[in-house]
């Protein structure tokens, strides 16, 4: 191998260098002359069959033990999902669950009860789920300014945030669709008659607590119109402190997402009974969007989902497959490899036809 | 400027104000400005010498006449009161026709009488003539054919696919917007109370709908909107590339050193920068012969004096002697040009008239010497005690016959229309001129009646060997006429151009007789060619031989090697010549264009209906030969040769089908004696019918209309002026560069051209069908999840780098092996770096590649809590990465530069994506951060990028093994040949060690 790594060295390039001029040149100029005549050292690879077949080889070998390893991550990770936004309606209100959301006066607690079907190791991760709710929306995305949600009322250049930027002739902070929209279903969680404890804190990003959301800023005006879209705001809390606005307002990439609503810092035990105290506030009925509420505990890689490891055996497998395929060619129908006999101009195929 | 007669002054004037019928004066040097008459010039005898190498290429001089008539005028005097009677402009720049009437007398002019525009006045002080045709009129201007505008085929093709790519970009736009409509109608009642679309303003009093007019107009923004979003599809970018890697094209063609001429001390020039890549597509090489194959430097090499050969050993007496010289006045006066000499011949002819040989020997230098329309020019040298004598004349031919005459001692030192002096080995002698008739192509010979100073008579007569023949006294030295047949014959077949020199004395009253004929005969109104011929005719009978001249005309150094090259890649030379049958045969010969195996097909017609006969006859005899020849394989070929009156009764007429057929039969192809437009005209024939490319090279003025017409046109910087580098694409010093030129930078240009189009619009493609797919999911409404920098760099700073650095610097193939191997150069003419095959995998490829990139990571962050910011980097990243690998993976040369752009585009985007990531007041602070620290994005990036070029990387393994191109096997020959030759040296050099 080290003798055939030195020779493939000196068989770099060495076209020109034969014709080139017969003075020797040095330096600066030999590396002018080089490039003006084209004849740069170069690597010039050519990929016989073995460095296909060990291309491909190679690949499988990496591809399948990282996918059995994703697979594995995932399949670490235990999550309860549990939909509620039809069985919190009352009976009542089943037939109309739009009036049910709108009106004021009913009654949105609501009871869940959860069974803990495999143990859960803490931290325990607390999503809310909406799907076709379209948070990448172009409407809806535009509909904010970063500006302001940095510098509060002193910036007022907020016509992105239309038409949700001004109510009753005041400015709104924070202004836009996405603020606006914020959601606003609580949970409580206990095990038996204990509460169980949720950490609310350091859901949103560091940096977007840090940098991103004014620690000056004060909600100002908001949710005050005739047409409420969402949770309020607590104005003697800064802007950096909302986390839970903070998290909505990272919008989410796809219609159906997660998003932390806090962690349960205690291992759950097979078989617990976990009771949800939810108060059922956001509307998803109007568009026919769903509301779940989801408990995971997390890997490496991220959450439940066993696309990555199945996609990665598929493609190592493949790779394997191929492989096979060429090794069979190669040995079957072997080609001679640089034979100059074999030039046929062109007679032999003709791909343009 | 020119000086125009205004009344009774001559007075400066602007070219294009000059009027037919005004009287215009020139000087020595001046470049003639409109097709003019002449009235009388500086010589007495109403001689005026003219340069007309800006016309037809020749650069030595002709001779025009003033009329006797009108010698002696001076217009300042003088009035002039005439008439001149012209046919209409025509581009014929060898005819001319018209009648002057002045003084009441009736004069005929011809075209001896006629100074052309754009021709030199030289030699001759001043000249004072008529304008008969004047600006556009002027022949010169009839025969130029306005530059054309060249497009590149490569880029014809391209604008087609970008056509069908708009038809893409238009049927993604309605699709996304019938989506959008759909989508809207589906939701319309709840558009209002959609947390997310909120239709309405309710800031204001009164409630209005908000950015929103109606779905039919809301259909309408969204496509408005998807073709701005989606419009990088059209890779405009593109053709800023292609400018630039043209450029950087031209710069290697330009300084490659195998295309420097030495001699000229010329580089290799790119006067049109667009049409780079065609040169490795020709199929048809069009060239000139004089100044193109030959050095058009006629050099004489032998002689057959009386049936003795002379062709023996040559010296050149450069360092004994310096040639022949002679005293004059105390000067020294030497011929311009030396002439190897043969040393036999040379002391025989310092002999002189003493022994029999030595006066058949005086006899045909005397012949050579003043046989000719040359004209001796003294010009000075530095050193004032010595002057040389630069013969000038029409043919080239002739002077290197003068010359030869001179170095032998019989040099020509003046001549005038009424005589001539020549210095025989130093005694001068004096020859009264009695009269001359010229060279013309039917007689094939000129003769001239030479009064001796002893006052004999003689009439002098060459030509070419088949009509001297006929003419040549056959009684007299049978055995000798026998023996100069033979050596005529052997020195034709090397490629000499040989001429018969004949010479007869005549009696008193054949003199007399021919006197008083030529006499009426010149001055004859009507149809004073054809008497002047019959005098000659009758004249030049039964002429006693004395002997034959040969003439190399010199190949340019590789020529027949690069003809073969040429040849061998499959491209058909073609060579149009204005030169005779013969000539152009022996040439063709000489450059391996014609080889003794070939069937020559000859065709010389006078009229339309035996063209038409001559081309089917060629057609039966080129099938028959083609027929046994394809099945054996033997090299059996076709070689047509045709001439420039036959093609005059085919070109543009019904026989142009025929000859076409014909023609793309045959393996070489010799037109001889055609004219500057003719030849354009056989290009246009080629170009009309056939959809291969074609190239014209060429150096004179005469080819500029054939470069013009070609599809690529090339020009050799000769002697021959600028005119034909002026109207070239590109230029070159020497023919033999046209190998380097198309199979090496050639074949690159357009394998790099052809790959970077296709991986343009592969590179946008994926892009825009990223956030195609991307919109599908967010209601339709063109939400872009990769930020809009990004979407602005990423065909500008991401991935615009490597590719041009790609398309400038990557080698499909070595020079070597390029040049080892011409038929290589076959993958340029069966379009196989670009065609529509292509172009279908490349978008099928692209499809499956943006699949990939878009939904490996719906599918991993379905249902997840990442945010559209941190998606839109991965997708950033994960799109320049594929592009970056999959140009990689179609990088055959690996040098530092495409390390370096490669590796260090993917680098810049990284960094380019974190910077924009530290801006606070954008949505996506610290997205990349936040992404980077979880595993799967680094598992979905690997993934993504590896799936992504599996099938590419499969299928063109695949090819490679079972069908492997021609450069794939040339590619693996040169490299694991060589390393195989340097396993074989090893060897041998072990046991020299022990």
């Amino acid at each position: 191998m080290e003798e055939f790594g030195r020779r493939q060295l000196i068989s770099m390039d060495v076209d020109g260098a034969a014709i080139s001029a017969p003075v020797l040149l040095r330096g600066r100029s030999k590396a002018i002359h080089q490039f003006t005549q084209q004849t740069l050292p170069a690597c010039k690879p050519v990929l016989t069959p073995a460095w296909v077949i060990g291309t491909f080889f190679l690949m499988g070998v990496i591809f399948i033990p990282v996918g059995l390893i994703s697979l594995h991550a995932s399949q670490s990770v235990t999550e309860i999902v549990d939909r509620y936004d039809i069985d919190c309606v009352p009976d009542t209100f089943k037939n109309n669950k739009v009036a049910y959301i709108k009106n004021a006066s009913t009654p949105k607690s609501c009871h869940r009860y959860l069974k803990v079907d495999k143990p859960m190791k803490a931290p325990i991760y607390i999503y809310y789920q909406l799907d076709n709710f379209y948070q990448n929306h172009r409407r809806y995305v535009k509909s904010r300014s970063d500006d302001q949600l940095l510098h509060g009322l002193g910036y007022n250049k907020t016509s992105s945030c239309e038409p949700q930027a001004f109510e009753n002739g005041l400015p709104i902070v924070p202004c836009g669709l996405v603020a606006w929209s914020l959601f606003n279903d609580t949970y409580s969680f206990s095990r038996g008659t204990k509460k169980l404890k949720i950490e609310r804190k350091n859901i949103a990003w560091k940096s977007d607590r840090d940098h991103k959301f004014g620690k000056q800023v004060y909600p100002f005006n908001f949710q005050n119109g005739s047409f409420i879209g969402g949770g309020k705001l607590d104005t003697s809390l800064p802007l950096s402190d909302q986390e839970d606005l903070i998290v909505w307002m990272r919008t989410a990439a796809f219609p159906s997402f997660r998003k932390l609503y806090g962690r349960i810092e205690e291992d759950l035990e097979e078989d617990d009974i976990i009771v949800v105290h939810l108060m059922n506030n956001y509307n998803t009925y109007s568009f026919g969007g769903t509301k779940l509420l989801v408990l995971s505990t997390s890997s490496w890689l991220g959450g439940k989902n066993s696309f990555l490891g199945v996609a990665y055996i598929f493609v190592g497998s493949s790779s394997i497959l191929i492989t096979l395929i060429f090794l069979l060619l190669h040995v079957k129908n072997p080609r001679p490899y640089g034979d100059t006999t074999y030039l046929s101009g062109g007679n032999r195929k003709d791909i343009s036809s | 400027m020119a000086s125009v007669l205004v009344s009774d002054r001559f007075q400066q004037k602007k070219w294009k104000d000059i009027q037919v019928g005004e009287i215009i004066r020139f000087s020595a040097d001046d470049t003639i400005p409109c097709d003019t008459v002449l009235l009388s010039t500086s010589d007495p005898t109403g001689v005026a010498y003219i340069q007309t190498i800006n016309l037809d290429g020749e650069s030595n001089l002709k001779t025009r006449y003033a009329k006797q008539e009108t010698l002696c005028k001076t217009p300042e005097k003088d009035v002039i009161n005439g008439f001149i009677k012209c046919e209409k402009p025509n581009r014929n720049i060898y005819g001319f026709m018209a009648t002057m009437e002045i003084d009441g007398k009736h004069l005929s002019l011809g075209p001896s009488n006629i100074v052309l525009r754009g021709c030199v006045l030289k030699n001759t002080n001043w000249a004072v003539g008529v304008a008969v045709y004047c600006g556009r009129e002027t022949k010169a201007m009839l025969n130029s054919s306005g530059a054309p505008s060249k497009r590149s085929r490569l880029e014809t093709r391209m604008n087609r696919e970008i056509i069908l790519l708009s038809v893409f970009l238009v049927a993604l736009c309605m699709a996304v917007s019938v989506c959008a409509g759909v989508w809207l109608k589906r939701h319309e009642n709840e558009l209002e109370v959609l947390q997310f679309y909120r239709k309405k303003d309710y800031s204001e009093p009164e409630v209005e709908n908000y950015n929103y007019s109606g779905i039919g107009m809301e259909i309408f923004f969204t496509f408005l909107m998807s073709v701005i979003v989606f419009q990088i599809m059209i890779p405009i970018s593109l053709y800023i590339s292609m400018e630039l890697v043209r450029v950087g094209q031209a710069y290697f063609m330009i300084r490659d050193n195998k295309m420097y001429d030495e001699t000229s001390n010329s580089r290799f020039q790119c006067r049109a920068l667009n049409i780079n890549e065609d040169l490795g597509q020709i199929k048809y090489v069009f060239s000139d012969k004089t100044g193109t194959l030959t050095e058009n430097k006629m050099e004489f090499k032998y002689a057959s004096i009386f049936g003795v050969d002379y062709s023996g050993e040559k010296t050149n007496f450069e360092g004994e002697q310096r040639g022949y010289s002679i005293q004059v006045n105390g000067q020294v006066w030497r011929p311009k040009m030396k002439v190897e000499v043969d040393k036999e011949l040379l002391e025989l002819s310092k002999d002189g008239n003493n022994t029999e040989a030595g006066k058949h020997i005086y006899d045909f230098f005397l012949a050579l010497a003043a046989c000719n329309t040359i004209v001796p020019i003294v010009v000075d040298t530095p050193d004032p005690a010595e002057k040389l004598v630069d013969y000038q004349g029409e043919s080239p031919d002739e002077q290197a016959l003068v010359y030869a005459a001179a170095a032998y001692g019989f040099m020509l030192m003046e001549r005038t229309s009424g005589h001539i002096v020549i210095d025989i080995q130093g005694e001068r002698q004096r020859f009264n001129v009695l009269g001359m008739h010229e060279f013309d192509s039917d007689r094939k010979r000129m003769s001239v009646i030479l009064g001796f100073p002893d006052g004999s008579v003689k009439v002098i007569v060459k030509g070419a060997d088949n009509s001297m023949f006929n003419i040549i006294d056959k009684t007299l030295n049978l055995d000798i006429l026998k023996a100069t047949e033979g050596h005529l014959q052997s020195y034709s077949s090397i490629g000499l151009r040989t001429l018969v020199v004949g010479m007869r004395e005549l009696g008193v009253p054949e003199f007399e007789r021919w006197q008083s004929s030529y006499e009426t005969a010149s001055t004859a109104v009507m149809g004073r060619v054809a008497l002047l011929r019959k005098v000659a005719i009758n004249l030049e009978n039964n002429l006693e031989i004395v002997g034959a001249s040969a003439i190399e005309d010199r190949l340019q150094k590789g020529v027949p090697e690069a003809i073969e090259s040429l040849r061998k890649a499959d491209m058909k030379v073609w060579v149009l010549t204005g030169d005779k049958q013969e000539t152009a045969i022996s040439i063709g010969y000489s450059s391996r264009l014609l080889t003794s195996n070939m069937h020559q097909v000859v065709i010389n017609s006078n009229s339309k209906m035996s063209s038409k006969t001559s081309l089917e006859d060629a057609l039966i005899t080129c099938r028959n030969f083609l027929v046994p020849g394809g099945s054996d394989g033997n090299t059996t070929s076709v070689a047509l040769i045709i001439d420039g009156t036959s093609l005059v009764y085919i070109l543009d007429t019904e026989l142009e089908e025929q000859l076409f057929e014909l023609a793309s039969n045959c393996a070489v192809v010799l037109c001889c004696r055609v004219a500057p437009l003719q030849k354009a005209g056989i290009v246009a024939l080629i170009k009309k019918r056939t959809d291969d490319m074609t190239l014209a090279i060429g150096d004179g003025a005469n080819d500029v209309s054939m470069i013009q017409m070609a599809d690529v046109g090339i020009g050799i910087s000769g002697q021959e002026g600028r005119q034909a580098v002026m109207a070239s694409d590109f230029a070159m010093g020497q023919f033999r560069f046209l190998v380097p030129l198309l199979l090496v930078h050639g074949h690159w240009n357009y394998h790099r051209m052809g790959y970077m189009i296709l991986y343009n619009f592969y590179r946008n493609a994926v892009f825009v069908l990223v956030l195609f797919w991307y919109v599908l999911f967010t209601g339709f409404t063109l939400t872009t999840a990769i930020t809009e920098w990004s979407s602005v760099l990423y065909s500008i700073l991401y991935t615009s780098v490597p590719t041009i650095v790609v398309a400038i610097l990557d080698k499909d193939s070595s020079r070597r092996s390029l040049m080892a191997y011409p038929q290589l150069y076959g993958a340029g003419q069966r379009h196989e770096s670009y065609n529509s095959t292509l172009f279908w995998l490349t978008i099928a490829d692209t499809l499956w590649q943006s699949i990939v990139v878009f939904y490996v990571p719906l599918f991993a962050y379905w249902k997840s809590d990442i945010d559209g910011s941190s998606l839109g980097d991965l997708w950033t990243l994960a799109v320049v990465f594929l592009v970056n690998i999959h140009l990689a993976m179609d990088v055959i040369r690996w040098t530092w530069v495409s390390h370096a752009s490669i590796w260090g585009s993917i680098i810049a985007t990284c960094i380019c994506v974190v910077i924009i990531d530290v801006i606070p007041v954008l949505p996506g602070y610290w997205a990349i951060f936040d992404l980077a620290s979880k595993g799967s994005f680094w598992v979905c990036l690997l993934g993504m990028s590896i799936a992504a070029v599996v099938p590419r990387f499969g299928v063109k393994m695949f090819i490679q093994h079972c069908k492997p191109s021609d450069i794939q096997i040339a590619r693996e020959a040169d490299k694991f040949g060589s390393s195989m030759e340097l396993a074989r040296q090893e060897i041998e050099l072990n046991p020299s060690r022990r």
